[in-house]
């Protein structure tokens, strides 16, 4: 042990408590959100198995013995047997189970590592909850642990849980200065950074700065490049162009040309330069980006810019492309509540295109599958676009620029 | 403030699961046993405010009982917990389950020892609390502050709502905690736990069937009086007037401003920019 990690163990230090997702997410039961994304046996297999390990961590240790029935371990190999999950998820899930009846906390590294494993399954699949509630379960299996901390807050923002999210970055910072891992502190704070970038931006601000230094003492390049990638945000937001411009080639150089960060700044340099009505620019980026964004939600987010950018160069071989493949996702993702968001999405990329007959197709069908999902805050919202396309836009002529496709072919609209 | 004990009521056709339900009793539970829906009905409406229920959904056989629909309908406030054999065939049961607003699951012949029932059923105690005040915390509050207001509901919940154990529970010195609520823009530790204990009051107080004093014992005060006493300093109205214009939201409203006024004082005290401000 180092003089440091000797002070460390000796300093009273804060540590925020694990934060309880369930009344943050809305679950009316830890896990139910699980059922809802993975339907059928393998949800009840994976929701029984984010309750064991959830029980266990919230157990003390000396009663851990006692905690399961004798005949837990045949009822989780039989929905094991039911569920039949694939070969990467099943020896997670195989993992997880030798909790039950456990008290060591070696198993508890292993059960850790497996519900990471989960959490990277579900993160594959577009399961937001699911790969949330597993976070939340490592960082309670491992409680110490800067790493899994950290996971549960890059799960708590990408399912859209800002304050979340916020709890578990504060919990990193602290677990992270505790045993001196530099790495995940610096990520906590440009995760801080981005909590706080809509809500606040000169606090925002503090906190990617604090990360860039705390990355040039540790050499951390991807993490400098993720806190470049929030200044530029930040700038971008401000209008401040010149520091906007500079702080996005130093993200870029700091990727490098395969990190899946860069497809991410690409894009919000896109919508940028969208923005500032350099359309034609920000179209050929975003074709380029479809060829690798192919997840859904990402996708979704590059044609539905693409389609605003299309219309204002007035490429119409481009929107229609754009706007089919677009139609052809939300297809795909059939009557479920990222279906509606998707509708609206494209229902204001065509409001914003001129394309009121098209917005209000769209919007009417997020506002009915709003309705028969019960979200209320979706129908408001399609409501609001589909007055939008009432009460008519200008034509997309008025803010189109000069293409050299479409100069002979008139109005696009 | 005094505790009672907390009534435990159960409804289920197991006797291994009554059994270990009745073991709960050395941990404070004041357990009862019921025999059919109605009956169990005409309890939840006679007991505490603090009671909670646990159940066999399917009870006394077949599909999902409509009898329990209605009594999560009836009793929205009160936590439900259900005791059931999980198989691979019921997701859609359980997801069912959730919607009518059961808040806890014992999965029966699996997590359904002394140990796991007791952590299963303790959890449900400021769930629906913990519910409500996530709903009525202005938009712009901080994580740290929810961690917070979090924390103080569970306490206030189970009975052991005091500074020292809050900052126990947060796992910081009362030092520290007092210093943490100042800057999170928080009444101080006391008061914060005041505030929690009277919406907790107050979410009993829009249950039509539950009299004053019954809300009053349930919360943890002394009694009527004492309940009154706290609502007209803190809310500035007496219970029976928080009821008529709805209790929570005049709690909830009342409990709104005194955040924006903490939050605004420290501002104005400290001379610091709310970018300053909402760093800690």
């Amino acid at each position: 042990m180092t003089s440091g990690e000797r002070a460390n163990s000796l300093r009273r230090w804060c540590l925020r408590p694990a934060p309880h997702h369930d009344a943050v997410a809305g679950e009316p039961f830890t896990g139910w959100s699980i059922l809802r994304e993975v339907p059928g046996p393998l949800g009840v297999l994976l929701w029984q198995s984010l309750r064991d390990a959830l029980l266990w961590a919230a157990t003390p240790v000396n009663s851990r013995g006692a905690l399961f029935s004798s005949s837990a371990r045949a009822r989780r190999a039989e929905l094991l047997a039911a569920a039949k999950p694939d070969e990467r998820l099943g020896s997670a899930l195989r993992l997880l189970e030798t909790l039950i009846g456990s008290t060591s906390s070696g198993d508890a590294e292993v059960t850790g590592a497996a519900a990471g494993q989960v959490v990277s399954w579900a993160v594959s699949r577009d399961h937001p909850q699911t790969a949330l509630a597993f976070a939340h379960a490592a960082a309670a299996v491992l409680p110490s642990s800067a790493a899994a901390a950290l996971r549960a807050g890059h799960r708590a923002h990408a399912a859209g849980y800002q304050h979340l999210a916020e709890i578990w970055y504060r919990r990193t910072i602290s677990l992270a200065r505790t045993r001196r891992e530099w790495v995940p502190y610096a990520s906590a704070l440009v995760g801080l950074g981005r909590v706080y970038a809509d809500r606040d931006p000169a606090a925002a601000r503090v906190y990617f700065l604090k990360a860039l230094r705390a990355c040039r003492r540790v050499g951390a390049g991807a993490t400098r490049a993720h806190a470049f990638h929030g200044l530029f945000r930040l700038a971008a937001a401000a209008g401040d162009h010149v520091l906007a411009d500079g702080l996005a080639s130093k993200a870029l150089r700091r990727f490098g040309p395969h990190h899946p960060g860069r497809s991410e700044l690409l894009q919000d340099v896109a919508e940028y330069r969208l923005q500032q009505g350099d359309s034609r620019v920000a179209m050929r980026i975003l074709q380029d980006l479809l060829e690798v964004r192919t997840r859904t939600p990402e996708r979704m987010r590059t044609l539905v810019a693409l389609v605003r950018a299309a219309a204002r160069v007035g490429d119409r071989p481009v929107l229609e492309s754009a706007w089919f493949s677009a139609m052809a996702l939300i297809g795909r993702l059939g009557e479920t509540e990222d279906g509606a968001r998707c509708n609206l999405d494209l229902a204001r990329a065509a409001v914003d295109a001129g394309e009121c007959a098209r917005a209000a197709e769209v919007a009417l069908r997020a506002f009915q599958l709003s309705q028969r999902l019960d979200r209320r805050q979706l129908c408001r919202e399609a409501e609001e676009v589909l007055d939008q396309t009432r009460a008519g836009r200008p034509p997309v002529s008025t803010i189109r620029e000069s293409h050299p496709a479409a100069q002979g072919s008139g109005r696009v609209s | 403030v005094k505790q009672p004990a907390r009534p435990l009521l159960v409804l289920h056709g197991d006797p291994t699961v009554r059994d270990r339900l009745r073991a709960l009793t050395d941990a404070g539970y004041g357990y009862e046993e019921y025999a059919d829906w109605a009956a169990l009905s005409a309890g939840v409406h006679d007991a505490p405010a603090s009671a909670v229920v646990v159940v066999d959904p399917y009870f006394p056989k077949g599909g999902l009982a409509a009898e329990l629909r209605e009594l999560l309908f009836r009793y929205p406030s009160t936590p439900v917990t259900a005791a059931l054999e999980v198989t691979a065939d019921r997701a859609t049961d359980l997801w069912t389950l959730g919607k009518w607003g059961i808040c806890e699951i014992i999965s029966v012949h699996h997590d359904d020892t002394k140990e796991a029932i007791l952590t299963r059923v303790r959890s449900t105690h400021a769930r629906k609390l913990r519910e409500a005040i996530a709903a009525i915390l202005p938009p712009e509050t901080g994580g740290r502050a929810r961690a917070i207001v979090d924390t103080a509901a569970e306490l206030v919940a189970s009975g052991a709502d005091s500074s020292k154990n809050l900052a126990v529970a947060l796992q910081v010195s009362r030092r520290t905690l007092l210093r943490w609520t100042v800057l999170a823009g928080l009444p101080p530790p006391r008061k914060l736990l005041a505030w929690v204990r009277i919406l907790m009051a107050a979410q009993r107080l829009d249950d039509p069937d539950q009299t004053v004093l019954d809300v009053a014992r349930a919360a943890g005060y002394g009694g009527d009086g004492a309940l009154r006493r706290v609502t007209a300093k803190l809310v500035g109205l007496s219970p029976g007037a928080m009821r008529r214009r709805g209790a929570f939201a005049a709690a909830g409203a009342r409990f709104r401003e005194a955040l924006v006024k903490h939050g605004r004082l420290h501002l104005t005290s400290q001379g610091d920019s709310p970018a300053a401000a909402s760093i800690c």
